[in-house]
């Protein structure tokens, strides 16, 4: 039992990395452009067609075709938050309409890869073999790799926030749009750069989960209601609060699951949300005075 | 150096300044006074790009600004100091101040200007780690100067630099503002009481409902019947 409660445990790190990663990416998005994104999950869903695609298509070794496809989803996600998010947020009175039109972006975005790629639930090899036997633990590598290459990218996240010209242009539109941009700071541009680096880490969640997970058009839409639940969870555009909020429910989504049965798994996972929320509206981490 | 010429602004369907004439010269202090809500602060936005003229025009030494997007202006010299500071409020007073170089010339003189605001602004030095919304109003108002300092600009707004402060806190900024204005720095701001204004402006408009009404130098204004009517709220004593 107890072992079996450690495996759960790993397992709950594994899966929170990747909630971790999720919330981080639409809490960026959030922070700089307070749109609800509610087309994250076809960016997962993007990463993991793009990584399908060169890999087993084009053959590419999968290092070059994680670095690639998660340029190629930049791109797409640079185009989509200039062409059509950013025109409605300078609409005044539009910017509701994000919600509309990003709802949209989504099922457009799903149906495509419906009609482009089929319905089939593609699979994609493991990137990694091999199994780490440990104290009566079989974790294979590619789970192992999930993690790393999770803490990797959150970790260079943080630092891009914390120590690049960039990341300070995010931290104060996000901060105060108006105070930002009347420093020089060009707020629409990191916007949109912002909106594109949140959405290539969603689809690098779903590039390095697609060996676990099958590729398919509606992938991402659990991940993204996990994404959601852990940036409201972590406290509305708080970066470090996405991630602890991450860890904290996939450990707890896990564990629960083990002392229960799987059926329970997402009852398990709101109902935590909902608990966090009732006593603190504003998250682990969001500041009270954000709560209007 | 700065002119606005018969400048209108509107929000949405409401206008709100109608035909403002202004002008800063290299070097000066000028006041905006006024009654609360006469558009005192639209003007700062409009010069700032914050709320763009549908008509008239703003210049700022010789070239055209009126339409100049918000985050160019910074480059051309000007900064502007937003009402109640608007600091980031959980960077420190540091970060916040190291905003203030954003733009690349500033960005490059960074070190060298923070070492001179140093000397100008105790608090810098002494809360320097500190997170900025856990200052007082007033060293909020200190750290907000500072961070509009760091581009090295020819011209420095200053919107509603007094409000919601202590009078000791006034005098300081006031003095702050005096030592600004030495180096050269020509100041830009507004303030409805009359006396604190002319303790450092050269000059002075005094503008009620979005439109001029009188302009001129030092208290002698305070004697114009237009300024006794609108801003002493003398409305017409009885003959």
């Amino acid at each position: 039992m107890s072992g079996q409660l450690i495996e759960q445990i790993v397992n709950g790190v594994i899966l929170g990395a990747i909630y971790a990663l999720m919330g981080a990416g639409l809490t960026l998005i959030y922070g700089t452009m307070r749109v609800l994104n509610f087309a994250y999950g076809e960016f997962y869903m993007l990463g993991g067609y793009a990584f399908l695609l060169l890999t087993s298509a084009a053959g590419m070794p999968w290092p070059l075709a994680l670095v690639l496809a998660a340029v190629l989803v930049f791109a797409f996600a640079a185009v989509t938050a200039a062409g059509v998010v950013q025109p409605l947020l300078a609409r005044p009175g539009w910017d509701f309409s994000t919600i509309a039109a990003t709802l949209g972006i989504s099922i457009a975005l799903q149906n495509a890869a419906l009609a482009i790629w089929g319905e089939r639930f593609q699979s994609v090899p493991y990137m990694v073999d091999g199994t780490l036997e440990v104290a009566g633990l079989h974790i294979p590598y590619q789970r192992l790799l999930i993690v790393a290459a999770a803490a990797v990218l959150i970790a260079g996240s943080a630092a891009i926030l914390s120590f690049t010209r960039f990341g300070r242009a995010v931290r104060a539109t996000a901060q105060d749009r108006e105070a930002a941009r009347v420093l020089g700071v060009p707020a629409d541009r990191t916007s949109i750069l912002a909106f594109a680096f949140g959405s290539a880490l969603a689809a690098l969640a779903g590039m390095i989960l697609a060996p676990i997970y099958a590729v398919s058009p509606w992938m991402g839409v659990p991940l993204a209601l996990k994404a959601f639940a852990v940036v409201v969870l972590g406290g509305l555009g708080s970066f470090r609060g996405a991630v602890v909020a991450g860890l904290l429910l996939g450990i707890v989504e896990a564990v629960g699951v083990a002392l229960t049965s799987s059926e329970w798994r997402e009852a398990i996972a709101f109902a935590v949300l909902i608990a966090v929320i009732w006593v603190r509206p504003w998250g682990l981490y969001g500041v009270e005075r954000s709560v209007r | 150096m700065l002119e606005m010429r018969r400048v209108c602004v509107r929000y949405g369907a409401t206008q709100v300044l109608w035909d403002i004439d202004l002008s800063v010269g290299e070097g000066e202090v000028v006041a905006v006074m006024g009654p609360n809500g006469s558009g005192k602060s639209t003007i700062f936005k409009a010069v700032m790009g914050l709320a763009p003229p549908f008509a008239g025009a703003i210049s700022f030494r010789g070239e055209d600004i009126t339409r100049l997007p918000v985050e160019r202006h910074v480059a051309r010299g000007i900064a502007l100091v937003l009402e109640r500071r608007r600091l980031f409020p959980t960077m420190t007073v540091r970060e916040n101040v190291l905003m203030g170089a954003f733009h690349a010339q500033a960005a490059k003189a960074a070190d060298e200007t923070l070492r001179w605001l140093q000397g100008l602004f105790p608090v810098l030095r002494e809360r320097g780690g500190q997170i900025a919304e856990s200052l007082s109003g007033g060293e909020q108002q200190m750290v907000a100067i500072a961070r509009g300092l760091m581009s090295r600009p020819r011209l420095l707004i200053l919107d509603e630099p007094f409000l919601g402060l202590a009078p000791k806190m006034v005098a300081q900024v006031v003095d702050l503002i005096r030592a600004v204005n030495a180096e050269g720095i020509a100041v830009l701001f507004n303030e409805q009481n009359v006396r604190t204004s002319f303790s450092i402006a050269d000059r002075g408009y005094v503008i009620e409902s979005g439109r001029n009404v009188v302009d001129g130098t030092g208290l002698g204004m305070l004697e114009h019947p237009d300024i006794r009517r609108v801003y002493l709220g003398e409305q017409g004593a009885a003959p």
